[in-house]
């Protein structure tokens, strides 16, 4: 009997220790590093969830680096991130086509996060401006063509790193308080590549 | 005390049988099929099925920041089954606190998906855990 209690205990054990944990919930441990390689999306919204935590836009892919016809989920920010970096529920609306530069999920899990996205022929706006400071202390920026957020004037850089945070810096692009100044002032330098 | 007892012995039957399908699926495809030669002659198979991980928060919402559904895919509903591994809950403040896990099937993916949920007017902090038995692809 106490040995089958013994084997008991042992397992209870283990099957508890099976769940245990060891990932964390936040936008790179679940798409990878802000300045990791994104795919390029073009598709159309069949569907809008503009609600927190984190507001969600179904799309069908129509061409770009997934294949046409699959259903995608882009997943972002929760509604008040989204209005400082300047997007708007009505800025998107079912049946608008999108062109997206973004992350799949590490998990092979249905989802999106997009790095810039353009509804119809509208401009390519910026939907992480930790990723536009490290492509602005990389010198890419500006030939990306993707407009910066309203957010990015005066956001502290630190989690873009401490390469770009010392890159940005040697620009003349961070102010007293260390926050990123944009666009560039004048004779602000320009990146060494 | 009781309940100790049933917990040990539930989760004690739970482990035995993973553990012997673990050892049924482990043997030789040939020592269970023997009328399918073919697949005895095969090299190692790949694992038959596998269970997924579960993050730290599958869903989680924090309503003292936002209130909200959090809405995770799991895994593909062709080929898996999912269930609820872990529910957690913080900071009731009233019984109109109100907040859920739940799982289910995601008709726009073909996800399994779990949700966490605080509604609106809440502030209290739900963190739900999932985890799926997957079969037919590599882990």
């Amino acid at each position: 009997m106490r040995k089958t209690q013994a084997i008991a205990s042992i397992l209870g054990v283990l099957a508890a220790a099976s769940s245990t944990v060891d990932a964390h919930h936040s936008s790179q441990a679940e798409f990878g590093p802000f300045g990791s390689e994104t795919i390029y999306v073009e598709a159309t919204i069949v569907g809008i969830n503009w609600t927190n935590p984190h507001i969600s836009i179904d799309v069908q892919t129509t061409g770009g680096d997934l294949p046409a016809a699959e259903n995608w989920r882009l997943v972002s920010h929760p509604t008040r991130i989204m209005e400082e970096y300047g997007l708007q529920r009505g800025d998107f609306a079912v049946g608008d086509r999108v062109k997206l530069h973004g992350w799949t999920h590490l998990r092979k899990q249905p989802l999106i996060w997009p790095r810039a996205i353009q509804v119809n022929d509208g401009p390519m706006r910026s939907n992480l401006r930790f990723t536009d400071m490290i492509d602005i202390a990389n010198g890419v920026f500006e030939a990306m063509n993707i407009v910066a957020p309203l957010n990015l004037n005066g956001s502290p850089p630190e989690r873009a790193g401490a390469e770009t945070v010392e890159k940005l810096r040697a620009m003349g692009l961070l102010d007293e308080d260390g926050r990123m100044i944009w666009p560039p002032p004048e004779g602000a330098a320009a990146a060494d590549d | 005390m009781k309940q100790v007892l049933i917990s040990a012995v539930v989760a004690a039957i739970v482990s035995f049988a993973v553990l012997q399908v673990d050892a049924y699926y482990a043997e030789a495809p040939g020592d269970r099929t023997p009328a399918e030669p073919t697949e005895a002659a095969a090299p190692a198979a790949s694992p038959a099925w596998h269970v997924t991980e579960a993050l730290v928060e599958d869903g989680w919402v924090d309503a003292a920041r936002t209130a909200g559904a959090d809405h995770k895919p799991l895994a593909h509903a062709e080929n898996s089954i999912c269930y609820l591994t872990k529910v957690e809950i913080k900071g009731i403040q009233s019984a109109a606190d109100a907040n859920s896990c739940s799982i289910g099937i995601d008709d726009f993916t073909g996800f399994w998906q779990v949700t966490a949920e605080v509604e609106e007017g809440g502030s209290s902090e739900v963190r739900c855990n999932a985890r799926c038995l997957v079969w037919g692809e590599e882990p």
